[in-house]
């Protein structure tokens, strides 16, 4: 049988030491090196093409999706795991965006992460089960929403201030006046602790709203 | 007295607006409270416009030196109360 060769590519010594031990007690896994950050990882896929890579999200330098994405135009045979902390739906999404062949996150078990790898070896995806969303769109919160505790409202003016819109313009697309939306903006300002208009289109543009 | 305007505005929204969304929302800005009341119902129309309870949250807003702005359509109506918070606070 020949083995699946493995990249693992994450920033956490110790979970990539972890990580490591665990597969080399499976005879059909190889891992044959790793990456501390996105653009490390990209350097040795101009050495090596393993069969798989599990992927951490938040790496510095170049990030597990920016890395994905790459990935997944240069080497479309390789095929990606993302290991993540974070059980959030807009990352779940983006990973698939991106291309990615399956989702995991760290907290799951020995047992999870092998059959994860048999699935994504097997041309399978594997993501972790999302809640249907509901009909009523007041109900649809996603991390932002909540850590942040924007309205609906709020977020719809930050679609359209992220497109460029003026305080006018956003004012006319959702039928309120300008000082309601000046007020909203003002609002939405101070609940993202941010002081200034700049720093709010900063803001949006930085996480991607 | 704030709890009274939310009552009187909540109760209006479920009475007169035939909203199916809400937001009511109080926001601590640094020199003021904004008191946010949010609904996408028909909006104040003439002959619900002279209301005696929205009377009674004018006088309480002006009672509390705060401004109180009305944004009403056919697509909702939004209530923006202000209400600055006393200096020696």
């Amino acid at each position: 049988m020949t083995k699946i060769k493995v990249i693992i590519a994450d920033d956490h010594n110790l979970f990539i030491n972890g990580l490591n031990l665990l597969l080399k007690e499976e005879p059909w896994i190889e891992v044959i090196d790793i990456a501390n950050d996105g653009k490390e990882l990209l350097t040795i896929l101009t050495k090596t093409i393993p069969d798989l890579i599990l992927l951490d999200i938040n790496m510095p330098v170049l990030n597990g999706l920016d890395a994905a994405k790459y990935i997944k135009q240069t080497h479309s045979s390789v095929k990606l795991i993302i290991l993540s902390t974070y059980n959030e739906d807009h990352l779940v999404d983006k990973a698939k965006q991106a291309g990615v062949n399956g989702y995991l996150l760290k907290n799951s078990s020995k047992e999870d992460l092998l059959q994860t790898i048999r699935l994504v070896m097997n041309n399978q995806s594997a993501f972790p089960y999302l809640e249907p969303k509901k009909e009523n769109t007041f109900d649809k919160e996603d991390g932002f929403l909540k850590q942040f505790n924007l309205t609906k409202r709020e977020m719809e003016i930050i679609q359209l201030l992220k497109k460029g819109q003026t305080n006018q313009q956003v004012a006319d697309q959702l039928f309120l006046s300008i000082y309601t939306v000046e007020t909203h903006r003002k609002n939405i300002m101070q609940k993202l602790g941010l002081k200034t208009p700049s720093a709010l289109v900063k803001f949006i543009i930085e996480k991607n709203l | 007295m704030i709890y009274r305007i939310i009552m009187e505005l909540t109760n209006n929204i479920v009475k007169h607006s035939h909203a199916t969304e809400a937001t009511i929302q109080i926001i601590y800005h640094e020199k003021q409270m904004t008191l946010m009341v949010e609904d996408n119902g028909k909006g104040i129309t003439q002959e619900t416009l002279p209301g005696i309870g929205l009377k009674n949250v004018v006088a309480r807003v002006h009672f509390l030196n705060g401004t109180l702005n009305v944004d009403s359509g056919n697509k909702g109506t939004t209530l923006m109360i202000q209400i600055p918070f006393k200096e020696n606070q």
